[in-house]
């Protein structure tokens, strides 16, 4: 009787697979290439991974409110030229905030539309990503800035802290910050509804286009604390985004188990794909595999993804 | 008197049933939904599959319609075992369903929707031939339905896209239909013409499954009863024009049915009011709902009654009236702004407008007063938690988990769920849409009680739009009745006396 009152953590069916999975697929990596679990190599992952985990973290939030934001790797190099561009004028810490700032407008603009115009996420994200690409361009005259500040690079590019990578910290606590919003606030629960049906949602009281704009904002600023990282990393600022960086990152939340239809999924789900595609990625790297067939194998990933996501809706009825 | 289906079913010995089910089982995870039920469909017959939400009545037609396979058990077609993997294929075998949630698609016409999925017609033919119009245009004509077959589902009301599913079905040539709650969103008009095409279909020779839980129905349309509880079925008898409803409701819900006793009101102090509005004389009147008074807006379906409950809580525009809200000018743009004026709205259609299918119980429960169990926007969850499992007990809910996913409860269940975010909300005006529909008659019950008792103890206002009248006169303390828009006349404190002229009143005819 008393467990009525508990909320249990429930691992079943997908819930254990996923992580059984990445175990398994790192342990055969790791049999094939023991470099794989080295230390130098576990570190490069983690810094490898750090951008697509912010990205994905955003791209979670469109998609489990039942959208999508195709924008979300041009939003993330739009930030990364506006703010290193600001950095002569108002200094790193507001070279920074600029980024954050860029990203969350570029992300209000998205739900704004989309909330407003009653349109679909698919083709407003699509042309505001074009916009976006553009204004980067102008702006940085098609050619990437290497006006990085050292501290940057040093801090949070190659940075530790306790032994760990600041980027990939940055990254974890992104992920902390979604699945505290998602878990523990009311904007989380609203989220979920919108996402489940939106229709209920709204006649149930929720100021649906106020969530919408919101969870828009929210993967804007994702892509612009992903334009942090990335900067400081690469140690410049890109224009154009590394192509697919948007498809992985929706890839990233579809294996990782978000329901693509939205209303479903956490911050857990998100971290599992990321891990999935982070370590394909890095080992075809150490195997020598070629770019192309790494393309050819992450589409081929995409592509299962969906057809679990479909597999997973049909075991639910 | 002598029905040819009364006479088949006492011939029943010697004829082969249409299809005879043998020790059907069926279980939803933790939950049986079917225990060993036997029961034979015969040849030009209506069978009524009654029983509560959740007894197992559907499910039964569900698994002859291959929409799931059984957990054990058998299923004899014209004598022959049969267990189909689809709905298509139950359909190529003449077993055809009409489920609750309709199955159209809203963007193509009538006729393009009765050939969707008929036989012999490919991929890429949308398009109707003239013969096949031809074939739909008789059909109706014989069931003497008006229908325009060129009409876009979207534009019908509900009763008629009910008709075109069952239409559906007919013009496939089906032997066995099924139909599911058939007249949860109908009105009266709508429900007796169902009720001729369904004793037409009988009489042509098909065996008709007709799941419900009104005994009314059962009594005005059955060939033979079967009673179903809690997966189990009870027994199956055959009407013969002498069934007692009282009997079968004590049966199913195990005790008395039935109160008759209206209550005092004190209609000094107006919560609502709404001006202007025309009446059927011409003239304009208001339609005033006191503090802790139930007020039933009642009439056939689209007679405006939707109308005015959707303006009221911002999903249309408000006409001409003038709406009145403890004295102040009323006049929101959305359910989450009437909510935060304190009016709360319970929509009709559970699936489209209420239930949040991904999320578990609890949340559907509290989605709609998260602000009491947070500050400044984080959630405190033990408050929320222990809130919730309190209501759950508190509409006796049958739930085993409140993380559980809201799909893993009844109907009827779902529909306590969503009755409980709507009531415990601290509003002081709540507008329900249809309440009960799809629900048990226990579960009905309870409803009632719940609704009469947080109008006297909290002087809760109540706005009851319903299309069943029997329980708009059971539980409100005055009806306005609507027709074409318009206030066909108010009752106050009315009975099953006044059931004729209000009738009378929605149906146009006054006196």
């Amino acid at each position: 009787m008393k467990d009525k009152y508990k909320t249990k953590a429930r691992l079943v069916g997908t819930e254990i697979a996923m992580p059984v999975f990445i175990a398994v697929f790192a342990g055969i990596v790791a049999l094939v290439e023991p470099r794989f679990l080295s230390v130098a190599n576990l570190r490069n992952l983690a810094v490898q991974i750090a951008p697509l985990t912010i990205i994905a973290v955003g791209q979670a939030f469109t998609v489990i409110a039942g959208g999508l934001d195709l924008s979300i790797a041009a939003v993330m190099a739009l930030s990364g030229v506006a703010g290193i561009l600001a950095v002569p004028h108002v200094g790193l810490a507001g070279g920074l905030a600029c980024m954050i700032l860029v990203g969350g407008l570029a992300g209000l603009l998205n739900g704004l539309i989309i909330s407003r115009l009653r349109a679909s996420p698919l083709i407003v994200t699509l042309g505001i990503a074009s916009i976006a690409e553009a204004i980067a361009l102008i702006l940085s005259n098609g050619v990437p800035l290497y006006a990085v500040p050292g501290e940057l690079t040093s801090t949070i590019g190659f940075g530790r802290i306790l032994g760990i990578n600041t980027s990939f910290l940055v990254a974890l606590a992104m992920l902390a910050l979604g699945a505290f919003l998602l878990r523990f606030t009311v904007f989380g629960r609203y989220v979920y509804a919108v996402g489940s049906n939106q229709s209920a949602a709204f006649k149930s009281g929720i100021n649906v286009p106020l969530v919408t704009m919101l969870v828009y904002a929210f993967a804007g600023v994702m892509g612009g604390v992903a334009a942090i990282v990335m900067t400081a990393w690469v140690s410049a600022a890109a224009p154009v985004a590394q192509p697919g960086l948007t498809l992985q990152s929706i890839a990233a939340v579809v294996l990782g188990g978000v329901l693509l239809t939205g209303g479903a999924g956490g911050m857990r789900h998100v971290l599992y794909g990321v891990l999935v595609l982070g370590t394909m990625t890095n080992a075809m790297n150490m195997l020598g595999i070629s770019s192309y067939y790494q393309i050819l194998a992450i589409g081929i990933v995409i592509i299962a993804a969906v057809s679990l996501d479909v597999f997973r809706k049909q075991s639910r009825t | 008197m002598s029905r040819p289906a009364q006479r088949l079913a006492m011939a029943s010995e010697w004829q082969v049933p249409a299809v005879s089910v043998r020790s059907l089982s069926k279980r939803f995870g933790a939950t049986v939904a079917l225990n060993d039920v036997s029961v034979d469909l015969m040849v030009g017959e209506v069978h009524c599959l009654l029983g509560e939400n959740g007894a197992g009545k559907s499910t039964v037609g569900k698994i002859l319609a291959g929409l799931f396979p059984a957990d054990q058990g058998e299923i004899r077609l014209n004598g022959r075992p049969a267990s189909f993997k689809s709905i298509a294929e139950a359909r190529a075998h003449g077993v055809a369903m009409v489920f609750q949630e309709l199955s159209l698609a809203p963007h193509l016409t009538v006729l393009e929707n009765i050939l969707l999925g008929a036989e012999g017609r490919g991929l890429f033919r949308l398009i109707a031939s003239a013969q096949e119009r031809g074939r739909c245009t008789a059909i109706l004509r014989k069931y003497g339905v008006a229908l325009d077959l060129d009409a876009r589902v979207a534009d019908l009301s509900m009763g008629q896209q009910q008709l075109v599913e069952i239409f559906k079905a007919l013009a496939q040539d089906a032997s066995i239909l099924i139909l599911d709650e058939p007249t949860a969103m109908l009105g009266i008009h709508e429900k007796q013409s169902l009720f001729e095409i369904i004793r037409q279909a009988r009489d042509e020779g098909r065996a008709i499954v007709f799941v419900t839980h009104h005994v009314d129905e059962v009594v005005e349309l059955a060939d033979r009863v079967s009673l179903l509880k809690d997966g189990k079925l009870l027994e199956t008898f055959a009407a013969d024009g002498k069934i007692d409803p009282d009997h079968i409701i004590a049966k199913l819900t195990g005790g008395a049915a039935g109160r008759e006793v209206k209550r005092e009101v004190n209609r000094s102090a107006p919560n609502l009011e709404i001006r202007g509005l025309p009446m059927i004389d011409g003239s304009e009147g208001t339609i005033t709902v006191h503090r802790g008074e139930i007020v039933g807006l009642y009439g056939i379906v689209g007679c405006g009654r939707e109308d005015i409950a959707e303006a009221l809580v911002g999903l249309r525009r408000i006409g001409p009236q003038q709406v009145l809200l403890e004295g102040n000018p009323f006049a929101v743009r959305s359910p989450a702004e009437a909510l935060e004026r304190g009016v709360a709205y319970l929509p009709s259609g559970r699936a489209a407008n209420l239930v949040l299918p991904t999320r578990s119980i609890r949340e559907n429960l509290t989605i709609s007063r998260l602000g009491n169990f947070s500050t400044g926007g984080v959630l405190a969850l033990p408050k929320e938690v222990l809130w919730a499992v309190d209501q759950l007990r508190r509409f006796a809910t049958k739930f085993h988990h409140h993380d559980d996913s809201i799909l893993s409860l009844s109907g009827g269940n779902q529909q306590k769920v969503m009755l409980a975010r709507v009531l415990s909300n601290d509003a002081h005006l709540v507008v329900l849409e249809d309440p009960t529909a799809g629900v048990d008659i226990e579960t009905k019950h309870q409803i009632h009680e719940a609704l009469l008792e947080r109008s006297a103890r909290d002087g809760l206002s109540i706005l009851f739009v319903s299309s069943d009248m029997l329980e708009t006169i059971a539980v409100c303390d005055s009806i306005y009745a609507m027709y074409q828009g318009k206030i066909a006349g108010r009752w106050v404190g009315p009975t099953r006396a006044d059931e004729g002229a209000i009738v009378r009143a929605i149906l146009g005819s006054p006196g």
